[in-house]
């Protein structure tokens, strides 16, 4: 067994580790995510869901290819696991995956949008004296 | 229409336990909507006492679980019976045996202090914000450029982490890994970068 030093990859995670603190983050992994759906170039926002939007099941608009619909919400569920923030508006999506239409697609581009603006963001684990248990 | 409840548990600093689910059924009143994911949070603050009871950093005082609803506290609280609350099943008065034994302690909190409200709800810009920052979730670059000004400033030399404990660290996440009996998610290792993080 080979030491390879600090750990710095791990799951697609990036992990940097200091004297007091840990950071965690998936930037490499939204990069690529921005790639693969073409989004590269598009215009950041500040929130990943529109407060007043709300979704449902037939709302008429035309049914987009499903397969592409469901490879987005399986990006973003594994983004969640560094981004806590953005578990509500995937999870609210995520219930449209068996009848995904142009609305439900243009919410999770919403969200990738979201990721553009704030790709850098991540889990700080800070060194903490009293070790108590917050719920 | 179902409710969504969540949770989300931290050491001071960053949440590592979180989770934002359907609930299972129909609430009738906000109290019962609070009181069900009470239980939820109740449950996994359970485990995790257990958990870190066996890393031998047993938690001595109990638990505060902050809700923010006094009318689910009430019902954990006051063993009476009310007539809002007929319907519900027995396993959620389950809550109250916790908190006898006093594991477990829910407390009140305004609705604005509640952390768990991002993960229930689409917020206003202002609120998400905020509250992104309460769950310890932060730009690295930012935080770095404020450092090296601090270090220039002070003119310390930044201290690396020694290699034996990085050694250690890989090692345990690698055991981790490797054994397939023990069913690792990911709030697990997260949970255990924090724990080496602080014990070392």
């Amino acid at each position: 067994m080979t030491d390879l030093g600090k750990m710095t990859f791990f799951l697609g995670m990036e992990v940097k580790q200091k004297k007091n603190e840990i950071f965690v983050c998936q930037q490499k992994y939204a990069k690529e995510i921005l790639k693969k759906f073409n989004m590269e170039e598009c215009r950041p926002t500040v929130t990943p869901i529109n407060q007043k939007e709300k979704f449902c099941k037939e709302d008429g608009a035309t049914k987009i290819d499903e397969k592409r619909y469901r490879t987005l919400i399986g990006c973003l569920m594994y983004l969640t696991s560094t981004r806590p923030n953005i578990m509500n508006a995937t999870s609210i999506l995520s219930r449209y995956m068996h009848c995904a239409s142009e609305i439900h697609f243009q919410g999770a581009k919403r969200i990738v949008r979201y990721i553009k603006g704030t790709i850098d963001y991540g889990l700080r684990f800070c060194q903490v004296k009293n070790f108590i248990l917050h719920g | 229409m179902m409710s969504t409840s969540s949770y989300c548990f931290s050491f001071s600093s960053v949440i590592f336990s979180w989770s934002s689910k359907k609930q299972e059924a129909i609430a009738q009143s906000t109290a019962e909507v609070e009181y069900v994911a009470a239980i939820a949070a109740v449950n996994q603050a359970i485990w995790i006492r257990k958990f870190m009871t066996d890393l031998q950093m047993e938690q001595k005082k109990s638990t505060r679980i902050l809700v923010d609803n006094q009318a689910a506290i009430s019902i954990a609280k006051n063993l009476v019976f009310h007539g809002k609350m007929k319907h519900f099943k027995m396993k959620l008065y389950f809550l109250r045996e916790v908190q006898r034994e006093g594991e477990i302690q829910l407390i009140y909190c305004k609705t604005e202090n509640q952390n768990a409200d991002i993960l229930t709800k689409p917020l206003p810009k202002a609120k998400y914000e905020f509250l992104r920052q309460r769950l310890g979730i932060y730009i690295f670059r930012a935080k770095r450029r404020v450092e090296l000004m601090s270090q220039e400033a002070t003119d310390v030399e930044p201290a690396d982490m020694d290699v034996d404990k990085s050694f250690r660290f890989n090692k345990t996440l690698i055991d981790l890994k490797l054994s397939k009996s023990v069913k690792i998610d990911i709030n697990l290792l997260y949970f255990v970068m924090i724990f080496l993080d602080s014990v070392m």
